[in-house]
């Protein structure tokens, strides 16, 4: 492979790029599959060709990836773990539960296999029945990388009116430090079919860190309905990137709602399409910054068909340095008309030395639509507070009732009690540590 | 003769499924006020519509002629200009455009229909005054955007305000008293009711009496399923305030029953 | 404005002629350099213009770094690279040849010299380059500039009485040096970006405002462009100084005759703004568009930007956007004393094949220092209309706020309408509020009006005034009349 070509990256930044493509590599020589090898290489040639993102990137301008490249991350076997030591991390909830150590699957730390309807295959697909990703253009670098490192994914496809009666819980569980964990999830939901998907990441001690790469496809058919709750909270010196992507077909719900609490450096991009018409979305996010913190949450909404709702409600609290990004974009192609998108991103700042950073975008190229975006930062209204202390509750805590009413607002559209509860309670718990 | 429709068939526009008057009749006279009067989903609302030219309903079948002329074959425009004036069910906000610049250039719009001469910014204030106190409208309506920030209400006012401005010959009134307080109402009467002379014509819309005890119609109709199944005088307002449309409609369905 | 003008402009506008009616050309003895750019030219218009050491060394420094750079395509603008070697880089009225000792004896020597046919261009423009004329729009100041040279500055005397100084940019360097020479640049500095680099590099003429202490200029001053050569670019710097405790209220204005090949346009302008004083920037720009396909027109790329330097300083901008193939335009506001305010009011028309991306930058680096920036689009035809802004807010800025305000409209269905805006917040205290709308012109809206006797094309011109109205209502009255009429005749045959 030449390097002739290579683009300017700082030696860091090189040396974690030649890291991650020697796993690969390693991978390659444990593999047998011609196909599979070559849909690494094409990657990894992709990925040197275009080196990792620098801030004279656009879509990186807001995201400094220096701290990751201090780190030097490896494929590891997954340590042994108890169910005592994943207790905490449940919620007290019927579901499916898969578990994963370090990205491999436990099957005793699972349960809830007599929820499973005959209707769900659950399966830890070889690479070669997991869909390519599209390496276009200009690729975004973890897309590449999870590509690259590619080697078994999770596949769920629920059939036709069928409807999961409990939530599907996946549990990933980070136990070593400089561990690198690529994840594939791919998911399709046939015509009038529902599921709930509950996505936790969480570490199991402070400390150690580890980089999350994962990629998710959901294809939604007619009339299905997916919901979905991503919740992030590893530890503050772990690493997290997310892409997934989203097609939904004709009068098809998704709705998605990401709570990012953990990391040091975090980051979950949406690509969503609405392929058919009177297709629903609601994409939600929660952020809650403290420390050094880079909160990093982005959409990018196409209206493909006619007759589609999108909404939006992303939300960021960043405390002491930390620093919050959102970035979204609704798209509206020729012909897509009657489309109604609303995307609102609001932000408070809580120190001085916060930041937040906020690009909603809108992108129309039809003209009988009802598009709409709105963005607002600030910090907490001195008249509640004071209506509060008013009222005999403490400055401390009117300020956390406050801010703690502003950030769960996005949850409201969680239809389950018992979930909602769960989230409530884990965001209310860093916000009182802060 | 000033307005005659004739077994007049309409669907909403490209969905033949959706056929909502199926061969309505009617005949206003000069002077006349004519009341029609429905329940829900009569066609009462498509009826204004397609007779102000809405491009939302189309013309399968029959015929519409206003002064001796095609109506269904004019643009809206024109028809406003020849004297058809409609009060809107749910009057539209133009935000930024001013009343006063909107009621000007439709005033003019009208004259110039008529031969006369269009009227500068002065004689034009002067003329839209007089009708403020008429209505007994804002003062500084004139000044304000169309309909922006009006209550539901002041949007009907500002509807028959535009009305006695435009002094057309055949005013059709949708709903007009839908959403207005009692008070509000007699404000509307009151404009119609000083607007009505013998070379101008109203039809009243409206699913309730209550409106037609201010301005007594010479004629009332019952409108359901697309036609007019009874006609009659000011009595017919009694009859369905005691007996509501639950018996006229049976009575009818129990004739096309019969004749079957 | 007000509702009277609005009444009266409808009807004009009623009457209105088709096109672009800019679009003639003045037949004039010229002086037009080759085709070309290389070290040489720039020396040549510095010599042409006689000008001193450091100004010259100022354009051997942008263009030796313009060498340097790249053509930037980030805009959302499609555009080939443009052939700079294609270009002439200077041209002027033969008579203005002589400009510069006719105008070291002020305007009224000057003006006696000025080309008949050129005077008769700015005539059918309605630009009033005779201070004495007794027209309607004697109550302001201008300076008139064809092609590369400043060819009429008017009542120059009057200004001078109180102290200000309002003359072509060549006549500055000339005349006020040291002041030159403190501002220029110190805004938008030579290496800013591509085109200030390259206008820092051959600036052909321009206007310089200095408003002394404590004065507020009784009149409008004005300038108006006009690109007349073909294959010409024009490279304008505007300087405009507001002392402590001044006022001034700056219009500018632009056209250019029709072509059929793409004419370039990248002018730089710097506000200083010291404390308490204000500025308001004004401009209607309705360069040559192009053809149907926008093939001719002028690429318009301007870095305009002003610094709020001392306390309560404020400076105000307010474009109209209507002209030119590309625009690619983003007047802005450095925010630096404490309660300073920025405002940018902008409409932006596109029809046909045109592209605009256009909008602001607001940096907020002083306490409560406040912007507000009101932005419609218009998309109609088969263009692109997108809105780009930053507005910053440094850790520095205590209590800073924003208010911004997009709306989109779009005609028709085959235009795109944009909204890219970049918001950075780095203190807590600050407060910025963000809204943003596409809408359209409704069949509800159209019918109502219809239902009233109003034809569908003078409805579209009402809602569209109406859509305009917050940002008109910041321009010069005469600016605001002129700048509807723009919009009524660029919209011609974009609905039905």
């Amino acid at each position: 492979m030449t390097l002739a070509a290579t683009p300017k990256m700082s030696p860091a930044a090189r040396q974690l790029l030649d890291q991650l493509v020697a796993e690969s590599q390693k991978l390659n020589e444990q593999t047998e599959a011609e196909a599979l090898i070559e849909k690494r290489q094409a990657a990894q040639e992709k990925i040197l060709s275009q080196g990792l993102p620098t801030r004279k990137d656009e879509d990186w301008q807001y995201t400094a990836l220096m701290p990751l490249f201090k780190h030097t991350f490896e494929v590891k076997s997954a340590k042994s773990v108890t169910l005592t030591e994943i207790q905490p991390f449940l919620p007290e909830l019927d579901a499916i539960r898969l578990t994963f150590i370090d990205g491999v699957f436990s099957e005793e730390l699972s349960a809830g296999f007599d929820f499973i309807p005959e209707a769900l295959s659950i399966e830890m697909a070889d690479a070669d029945a997991i869909q390519s990703i599209n390496l276009a253009e200009q690729a975004d670098a973890f897309q590449l990388m999870n590509e690259m490192l590619l080697d078994q994914g999770l596949t769920l496809s629920l059939e036709k009116g069928q409807a999961l009666q409990v939530p599907l819980h996946i549990l990933h569980v980070q136990t070593q430090s400089e561990q690198l964990i690529n994840l594939r999830t791919q998911i399709d939901l046939a015509e009038n079919s529902e599921m709930m998907l509950i996505q936790q990441f969480v570490s199991l001690d402070d400390g150690q860190s580890a980089l999350v790469n994962d990629l998710v496809k959901v294809t939604v058919a007619d009339n299905a309905r997916f919901k979905q709750i991503v919740l992030q909270d590893m530890n503050a010196d772990s690493f997290y990137f997310a892409n997934q992507f989203f097609e939904q077909a004709a009068s098809s719900v998704i709705e998605t709602n990401y709570v990012g609490l953990g990391c040091e450096i975090s980051r979950h991009q949406n690509y969503l399409m609405m392929l058919g018409e009177h297709a629903e979305s609601m994409q939600n996010s929660i952020g809650l910054g403290t420390g050094k913190q880079v909160i990093d949450s982005r959409t990018s909404t196409t209206h493909q068909a006619a007759h589609c709702d999108s909404r939006q409600l992303h939300k960021l609290v960043l405390d002491d340095q930390s620093r919050g990004v959102f970035n979204g974009m609704i798209h509206v192609v020729k012909g897509a008309q009657k489309t109604d998108g609303q995307m609102d991103n609001k932000n408070l700042l809580l120190s001085k030395t916060a930041k937040v950073d906020a690009k909603p975008q809108l992108e129309i190229y039809a003209d009988d639509v009802k598009c709409s975006h709105g963005c607002a930062s600030g910090q907490i209204d001195e008249q509640q507070v004071f209506y509060a202390q008013a009222r005999g509750i403490r400055k401390a805590d009117a300020l956390q009732l406050i801010t703690r009413a502003f950030l769960l607002e996005p949850l409201e559209s969680v239809s389950n009690l018992a979930l909602r509860n769960w989230l409530t309670e884990i965001i209310s718990r860093k916000l009182a540590k802060q | 003769m000033l307005l005659k429709v004739e077994n007049l068939h309409a669907q909403v526009a490209e969905d033949e499924s959706k056929q909502i008057l199926k061969g309505l009749n009617l005949e206003v006279k000069p002077g006349e006020v004519h009341a029609i009067m429905g329940p829900n989903g009569a066609g009462k609302s498509t009826l204004s519509s397609v007779l102000a030219g809405r491009e939302d309903y189309e013309v399968t079948e029959g015929h519409a002629t206003f002064d001796g002329e095609d109506l269904l074959e004019l643009d809206p425009e024109d028809r406003a200009r020849k004297g058809v004036f409609l009060a809107f069910q749910y009057p539209v906000e133009i935000p930024g455009v001013s009343n006063k610049l909107f009621m000007q250039t439709a005033v003019n719009a009208i004259r110039e229909e008529k031969g006369l001469p269009a009227l500068d910014m002065f004689d034009f204030d002067e003329y839209a005054q007089s009708k403020i106190e008429l209505l007994n409208m804002r003062k500084d309506l004139l000044d304000r955007s169309v309909n922006v920030g009006f209550s539901g209400g002041e949007k009907k006012r500002n509807d028959i305000f535009q009305m006695a401005l435009l002094e057309p010959k055949l005013c059709i009134l949708d709903e007009t008293d839908s959403g207005l307080d009692i008070d509000a109402m007699k404000v509307v009467a009151n404009g119609v009711n000083s607007l009505r002379s013998e070379d101008r014509s109203f039809i009243v819309v409206t699913h309730y009496q209550r409106l037609l005890n201010y301005i007594k119609p010479d004629h009332v109709h019952v409108l359901y399923d697309g036609k007019i199944i009874k006609s009659g005088g000011f009595e017919l307002v009694h009859e369905l305030e005691e007996k509501g449309y639950d018996d006229i409609i049976q009575a009818h369905n129990a004739i096309q029953t019969n004749s079957k | 404005m007000s509702e009277a003008t609005q009444y009266q402009e409808i009807n004009d506008l009623l009457s209105k002629n088709k096109g672009y009616k800019e679009g003639f050309y003045t037949q004039t003895t010229v002086e037009t350099f080759e085709k070309g750019l290389n070290e040489t030219v720039v020396r040549a218009i510095s010599a042409k213009k006689n000008e001193p050491q450091w100004m010259l060394d100022f354009r051997l420094k942008a263009f030796e770094h313009w060498k340097t750079m790249k053509e930037p395509h980030w805009a959302k603008a499609e555009y080939e690279p443009l052939d700079y070697q294609d270009y002439s880089y200077y041209s002027a009225p033969d008579c203005s040849a002589c400009g510069d000792h006719c105008q070291t004896d002020g305007a009224d020597a000057a003006e006696p010299e000025m080309d008949p046919e050129v005077a008769k261009a700015f005539a059918a423009l309605g630009v009033p380059v005779y201070g004495d004329e007794t027209s309607e729009k004697t109550n302001i100041a201008v300076d008139a500039i064809f092609d590369s040279v400043s060819v009429s500055t008017t009542k120059r005397e009057d200004l001078a009485k109180l102290g200000i100084i309002f003359c072509s940019f060549s006549e500055a360097v000339q005349d006020y040096p040291e002041l030159v020479q403190k501002y220029l640049g110190s805004v938008v500095p030579y290496h800013d970006n591509y085109f200030a680099a390259l206008n820092s590099a051959v600036a052909s003429d321009g206007t310089f405002v200095y408003i002394p202490e404590g004065v507020r200029s009784p009149i409008d001053l004005s300038t108006y462009f006009r690109i007349n050569e073909a294959k010409t670019g024009q490279f304008e710097r505007t300087i405009l100084i507001a002392e402590k405790d001044s006022y001034v209220s700056y219009l500018e204005g632009c056209s250019a005759p029709v072509r059929d090949t793409y004419q370039l346009h990248a002018a730089v302008v710097e506000v200083i703004v010291h404390e308490n004083a204000e500025v308001k920037y004004s401009t209607v720009q309705n360069w040559y568009p192009g053809d149907e396909d926008c093939e001719g027109g002028i690429l318009n790329f301007v870095t305009k930007r002003g610094v709020c330097e001392g306390a309560n300083s404020k400076l105000s901008w307010t474009q109209a956007e209507t002209g030119s193939a590309i625009t690619w335009k983003y007047p802005s506001c450095v925010l630096k004393g404490d309660n300073s305010i920025g405002e940018f009011y902008s409409v932006a028309l596109t029809n046909r094949r045109q592209q605009a991306d256009t909008g602001t930058k607001m940096i907020h680096i002083g306490k409560n220092t406040r912007s507000t920036i009101i932005s419609k689009g218009l998309s109609a035809g088969k263009s692109d209309n997108t809105y780009r802004g930053l507005v910053k807010i440094l850790p520095t800025a205590e209590g800073a706020r924003n208010f911004t305000q997009c709306d989109s409209m779009l005609i028709g269905n085959q235009c795109g309408a944009h909204t890219f805006p970049y918001i950075e917040v780095e203190n807590p205290t600050a407060k910025m509020e963000h809204e943003a709308t596409t809408s359209r012109i409704g069949e509800d809206q159209l019918f109502y009006c219809q239902q009233r006797g109003i034809s569908e094309q003078d409805a579209i011109s009402m809602i569209v005034n109406g859509f305009c109205k917050e940002v008109f209502s910041e321009l010069p009255l005469e600016f605001a009349q002129e700048a509807e009429e723009l919009l009524a005749v660029s919209l011609e045959g974009s609905v039905g």
